[in-house]
């Protein structure tokens, strides 16, 4: 795996190079600053897989640096770590905003470093898996990806939207006690998978990104975070004290569904039905892993009919 | 520049080279945050003056402990607090104690090591 680790601190990167050496990632090249890392993102003639930012650096910080490497089209879907020890909710959520994929707190840790980049590390597998699956698929897949019903869906162009395993870190880098202020909530499409049996994959993956545009245009709090779990279904969290009642919720996203009524009806597709499920809080079970409020959030929405709100 | 590094057999003379040489720049920011602390005491706790002990404390506490000097990383990660967010809460006052607290250990480290030579 090719890492490129940034930070201002000259002792701190060869310490952490060392780290990483001794735990067998050895492609590993280094950058001074924000500028020093672009540059070097721009020169490189094999790509990186794998970003790690420090966040306090002298002019452009990394969250910066963050979201000005989402931005290249290249790496939207690389996975971003950042390597602070800012550990305020502040920076974290505006880590995470910016498209950081997890958050590492200063002092390294090998243990926790080993296991952190285990999973990236099979993320970047799988995405290099399926990207050789498209790029050896025929013209028109190459042209509109296709999905089976459970897939993820990238949803990059959708504000606010991450991956599972960044909105999983991202629960477990609050902890526990900041945690609990924070609810999961989980939206099913109810028609979904009659959507997928008349559409297909391919259609069905651009109406549940027309979703999550509906879904992200309607959460007005201070966090905008949601995922696509599959199956129709999609997460996003809320703090608790911003939480809006379910059913006024449903009734806004339908309202925004509603605006594609005339261009489904054109298309002759049928349009998406919501339902939002009940939230679900940290509490003292979660105590290990908080983001298991996200699998809970899913699973009661998919499970809990008498409990949902329903909108047609 | 993209490193092979040596195998983990040099790891560990790696590691005292990088400890070496955090302790070589460590009189440096002595001196550092010495005058910076004289400056507050001629032109008050102007924000520049704080960002600039602050963003020596956090280097500081984000490495020194990975090289062993646990003690000097909590107490810069004190200082970050005392001049950053915790600020307004806490006053100069018990900031330029954290950060006088901060000086004291990053001195003992510098006397220790000379001891050491």
């Amino acid at each position: 795996m090719k890492i490129l680790a940034v930070d201002d601190d000259p002792d701190f990167l060869a310490l952490f190079q060392s780290t990483l050496q001794s735990l067998g990632y050895t492609r590993v090249t280094t950058a001074v600053s924000g500028d020093d890392a672009l540059r070097k993102i721009g020169y490189a003639q094999v790509p990186f897989d794998c970003f790690i930012l420090d966040i306090k650096m002298p002019g452009m910080d990394g969250i910066e640096l963050c979201r000005r490497i989402r931005a290249l089209p290249q790496y939207r879907d690389a996975p971003i770590m950042m390597n602070t020890i800012m550990s305020d909710r502040d920076h974290i959520d505006r880590a995470f905003s910016a498209g950081a994929t997890d958050y590492l707190t200063k002092p390294v840790d090998p243990i926790e470093i080993r296991a952190r980049l285990g999973v990236i590390e099979q993320l970047v597998l799988e995405r290099l898996r399926a990207q050789i699956a498209v790029t050896q698929g025929n013209g028109a897949m190459r042209a509109m990806a296709s999905y089976g019903f459970m897939d993820g869906i990238p949803m990059k162009r959708v504000v606010g939207a991450m991956d599972r395993l960044a909105m999983a870190n991202y629960l477990n880098a609050l902890g526990l006690f900041r945690a609990m202020a924070t609810s999961a909530v989980a939206v099913q499409v109810v028609n979904a998978r009659e959507i997928y049996d008349l559409e297909g994959g391919a259609v069905f993956g651009e109406i549940m990104v027309d979703v999550a545009t509906c879904l992200s245009d309607c959460l007005q709090g201070r966090l905008r975070m949601i995922s696509y779990a599959g199956g129709g279904t999609f997460v996003f969290l809320a703090n608790r004290s911003e939480l809006e009642d379910g059913e006024r919720l449903a009734a806004r996203l339908s309202h925004y569904i509603e605006e594609f009524h005339l261009v489904y009806k054109d298309l002759g597709i049928t349009l998406p039905t919501v339902a939002v499920g009940t939230p679900v809080a940290c509490g003292a079970s979660h105590l290990r892993a908080p983001d298991r409020i996200i699998d809970e959030a899913v699973t009661g929405v998919r499970r809990q009919g008498a409990g949902l709100t329903r909108t047609a | 520049m993209t490193m092979h590094m040596p195998m983990a057999t040099d790891l560990a003379a790696h590691l005292d080279r990088i400890r070496r040489s955090f302790l070589d720049r460590l009189g440096d920011r002595v001196l550092e945050i010495d005058a910076i602390l004289q400056a507050m005491d001629r032109d008050g706790p102007r924000p520049e003056l704080r960002e600039a002990i602050v963003h020596r404390a956090h280097k500081t506490a984000g490495v020194a402990p990975s090289l062993g000097f646990d003690e000097l990383g909590t107490l810069a990660r004190a200082v970050e607090e005392g001049w950053g967010f915790g600020y307004g809460r806490l006053g100069d006052t018990e900031a330029a104690r954290r950060t006088g607290a901060m000086l004291d250990e990053m001195e003992r480290l510098l006397d220790a090591d000379l001891d050491g030579r």
